[in-house]
């Protein structure tokens, strides 16, 4: 299963510093670690989000890393493509995927994918012995749907508004971070429910 | 928890009776048609019932699982009821008790092999068609519009789908970790990893693989074994045909390989599948090995046959050659393939050197991975080069490792260019390809891999090896492509292990002398490589003795002080030398003298020179101190031509350590003590 989902930029912003990304939305789908075992049972609740926060940014940032190398390496020029060519945007983006080591937050190891959509990254985040190829079309998919339906791109701001659409996105297309096997059909299906919900 | 509050924060200690009503709540939601976003708030609060204890995850399981016996209306109400459980027992397998677990086998049985094979009802959304005249859905469809040819998976396709038919989705894609989980069916690849969740033991009698007619008499876990196993030969043979649609083709891969993996998982348990299953596997692998857009499902085939192949009897050489030699020479620029063979070759290291005789050899094609994405899989290399290094492959692979950015730039060529060019076309590209960002960073990998190779090879070398290898290691140090601070830092790692080398076997220092003596005696490779000229200087001095090698002649001795005092005397005389250099030559020339008292007048000649201030070709102030005080020390040593003997050349009995049960004996050490704190080295 899926441990979590982000969505943060790999470009500089202003406000941090060199090297940060900011973390426009995230999903943990695993409870914390520890917390069934009670290790982190002295933690309060409040700290136990930021701790959750914290190794997300640490995630985002290892992702903010390998797409700028990568498009580095690449030579490619970003091209900026706006409201109307998500698709084209989807194809010409740069994907990958990072080994994150144990302890890079998580005490096991993890494989981060990722797809790189000009200022974007969408990142995915699962277990190392994950069936890969499955997490990259589910990642493929979100993506495509976060970036035609909730416009996505240009405009950070808007991700932020629309989080609650993305909740819902996941929920059908990655219940409890759980990956599926949705075949062309099955998956009309549930984007027809989501378009009846985004049409509300 | 606050009632209609969007944020998960527990405020304080969940009742007994706050949860029982929270989990009927639940139950309710999840068996209403609609999914509002109140749902998913509840949903999302579960969560914090994850913190809580295991007796309340077990009656969540229990009133899950109660929610899953009656069949309510509407498709989506069983929509979470097996991803939620799958979450439970990824962080709480104990919480499901082994009556539950025979339940949900034998619904997933159900599910999986007798979902219905008709398309579901059009959705009663008021379309154009009611009334009784509405059409009777026909047979669901294969993936390439074929009728359905045998029961019902996630590779069918119909016009919408029943209630059992999601089921069958949802078991599916649980599938795999449920039998990991409760059915002793392991994760075939071996991983010693420490994070595997699965601790459940089932523990019944495993019984012989039946054949399917017989299933119905086994019981409910064996039984779900058996019906796993047929779900993925039927997705193994539907992957073969042509799907309409591109993003189901990209499914059957993926399905290929969860279904491989679950074979895989079984017949480890179980060996007596393995004689159903191999005929699948292998024309699968028949089929696939060709098409390179299929070279990720090789890999979980790969792990079949690396598990497997043995109890078979297979020959698995040609699913090697595919995996360890074609593939990355092919797909070098796929990142997912990438990843995916270095996890590959991690999880299985021990077992890659005994079942893979050939394993080693394939190092040429591995480094393409590197060469093209060094950031990424640098760190996956420092753990799988070392499984690399071996007798047979040292030199190549020292070679290989120094040759890897223009290995990425022939490679970035190779995509670039479609028909070959000549050699000189080549040549001139790639000076020009010490620019390239992914050469520097592939460039930026090779230190750290050094330091890793160095450190195993020793460990698998004979002294004739590693003779070989400080032979290569002063031949590439002007042979390296020409990349700033790249040479800089190969030299850096050279002198390092040239050290250790020649610590551990000081006798290579006789045995390669001519070699060393003539870098030592090149004033050229001073100004191009100052760092590796005192390492080697130093090393000469040290260890060309007759204490660490019996045939260390005094024609050696003197030929190679002779060597050095040219060099010196020629770089003192014109220009101004580096003092570390002056320094480092004085040293091993002192040294030698001391193993052969006849040549102590030609050091000390220059050292007096030295003391009455003849230093012209000094640079500033502290260069000429540090020159003049070692030349003191070495002066004041040489007077006594026994001491300097004893303390620039202790016998090797005085690093071992007896040494300080005697007096005698440990004035050596003491001296060298003193002279290891004030030689710059």
């Amino acid at each position: 299963m899926v441990q979590c989902f982000l969505i943060h930029t790999v470009n500089p912003v202003s406000t941090l510093a060199p090297g940060e990304s900011r973390v426009l939305y995230s999903r943990v789908f695993a409870p914390e670690e520890g917390a069934l075992t009670g290790a982190d049972s002295e933690l309060g609740p409040e700290q136990r989000r930021l701790l959750q926060n914290e190794k997300v940014a640490v995630v985002a940032r290892q992702v903010r890393s390998a797409v700028t190398l990568s498009r580095e390496a690449s030579g490619r020029v970003l091209v900026e493509t706006v409201l109307g060519e998500e698709l084209v945007a989807l194809q010409e983006a740069d994907s990958g995927v990072q080994r994150l080591g144990r302890g890079e937050p998580w005490p096991g190891e993890r494989s981060a994918l990722w797809l790189g959509v000009q200022s974007l990254a969408f990142t995915l985040v699962t277990e190392p012995h994950e069936n890969l190829l499955l997490a990259e079309g589910t990642l493929k998919n979100i993506t495509r749907h976060c970036l035609e339906h909730l416009r996505m791109l240009g405009m950070g701001s808007e991700v932020l508004l629309k989080s609650d659409r993305i909740d819902v996105l996941l929920h059908r297309l990655l219940p409890h971070g759980q990956l599926l096997f949705l075949n062309h059909r099955f998956t009309q299906s549930l984007e027809k429910e989501l378009a009846n919900y985004m049409a509300q | 928890m606050h009632e209609g509050d969007g944020c998960d924060v527990v405020s304080r200690e969940i009742g007994e009776e706050e949860l029982q009503k929270f989990y009927c709540r639940i139950t309710k939601q999840l068996m209403g048609k609609e999914h509002g976003h109140d749902v998913i708030d509840s949903l999302q609060r579960l969560h914090l019932i994850m913190a809580g204890s295991k007796e309340d995850l077990s009656a969540l399981s229990s009133l899950l699982l109660r929610s899953l016996e009656g069949r309510p209306a509407g498709i989506l109400s069983h929509l979470h009821t097996l991803p939620l459980l799958n979450t439970i027992i990824t962080y709480c397998p104990e919480s499901i008790t082994e009556d539950h677990v025979t339940l949900l086998s034998k619904r997933l049985v159900d599910w999986l092999r007798y979902a219905s094979v008709q398309q579901g009802g059009v959705a009663s959304s008021g379309g154009f068609f009611t009334g009784p005249r509405i059409r009777q859905p026909g047979p669901v469809v294969e993936l390439d519009g074929c009728v359905c040819g045998d029961f019902f998976t996630v590779l069918c396709v119909s016009q919408a789908f029943s209630d059992d038919q999601w089921m069958n989705l949802y078991s599916f894609s649980l599938l795999r970790h449920w039998l990991i989980t409760y059915h002793n069916v392991t994760d075939g690849n071996n991983s010693t990893d420490a994070d595997d969740r699965s601790e459940v033991d089932g523990s019944v009698v495993s019984m012989v693989s039946a054949t399917s007619s017989s299933s119905r008499l086994l019981p409910p876990k064996e039984r779900l074994r058996e019906k796993s196993f047929q779900y993925c030969q039927r997705l193994i043979e539907q992957s073969d045909r042509k799907a309409l649609k591109r993003t189901d083709t990209e499914l059957q891969k993926a399905c290929l390989v969860e279904a491989v993996r679950i074979l895989d998982g079984v017949c480890v348990e179980d060996a007596g599948c393995v004689y159903r299953a191999f005929p699948c596997v292998k024309s699968l692998f028949g089929r696939l090995n060709s098409d390179l857009s299929c070279s990720r499902v090789l890999l979980p085939i790969a792990q079949f046959y690396l598990n497997h192949g043995e109890t078979a009897a297979v020959d698995s050489e040609c699913v090697w050659r595919c995996v360890f030699g074609v593939l990355p020479a092919e797909c070098f620029n796929d990142p997912y393939l990438a990843h995916e063979t270095l996890s590959f070759i991690r999880a299985n290291q021990l077992q890659l050197h005994s079942s893979v005789p050939l394993y080693t050899h394939y190092f040429p094609s591995l480094l393409k991975f590197l060469a093209w994405d060094s950031p990424g899989l640098v760190s996956d290399y420092v753990d799988v080069l070392p499984s690399l290094v071996t007798a047979g492959t040292a030199v190549e692979l020292l070679h290989s490792l120094l040759d890897l950015p223009c290995l990425t730039a022939a490679l970035t060529l190779q995509l670039r260019y479609t028909h070959t060019h000549t050699l000189s076309v080549l040549h001139d590209l790639l000076m020009e390809a010490a620019d390239w960002s992914r050469v520097i960073q592939s460039a930026q990998s090779v230190p750290v891999l050094l330091h890793v190779y160095f450190n195993t090879v020793t460990t698998v070398s004979d002294e004739r090896l590693l003779a070989q290898l400080v032979l290569v290691l002063l031949e590439r140090s002007s042979l390296l492509l020409n990349i700033p601070k790249y040479t800089a830092e190969i030299h850096r790692v050279f002198s390092h292990h040239l050290l250790k080398l020649c610590k551990l076997h000081p006798s290579l220092v006789v045995d390669q002398s001519r070699e060393l003596l003539e870098f030592a005696g090149t004033t050229t490779n001073i100004h191009s490589k100052e760092d590796l000229y005192t390492h080697v200087v130093w090393v000469l001095g040290e260890y060309l003795s007759v204490s660490f090698d019996s045939r260390c002649s005094v024609d050696l001795v003197t030929s190679c002080f002779e060597a050095l005092e040219a060099v010196l005397f020629e770089i003192t005389s014109s220009g101004s030398p580096s003092p570390r250099v002056v320094t480092s030559l004085l040293s091993a020339l002192a040294k030698l003298a001391s193993r052969s008292h006849d040549l102590i007048p030609r050091v000390s000649l220059f050292l007096s020179k030295l003391r009455s201030g003849a230093v012209s070709w000094c640079g500033s102030e502290e260069d000429v101190v540090a020159v003049v005080t070692r030349g003191e020390e070495l002066w004041s040593l040489l007077k006594l031509p026994s001491v300097a003997l004893s303390v620039l050349t202790p016998p090797s009995l005085a690093t071992s350590p007896r040494w300080h049960r005697d007096a005698n004996a440990t004035l050596p050490p003491r001296l060298r003590t003193l002279t290891g704190l004030t030689d710059t080295r």
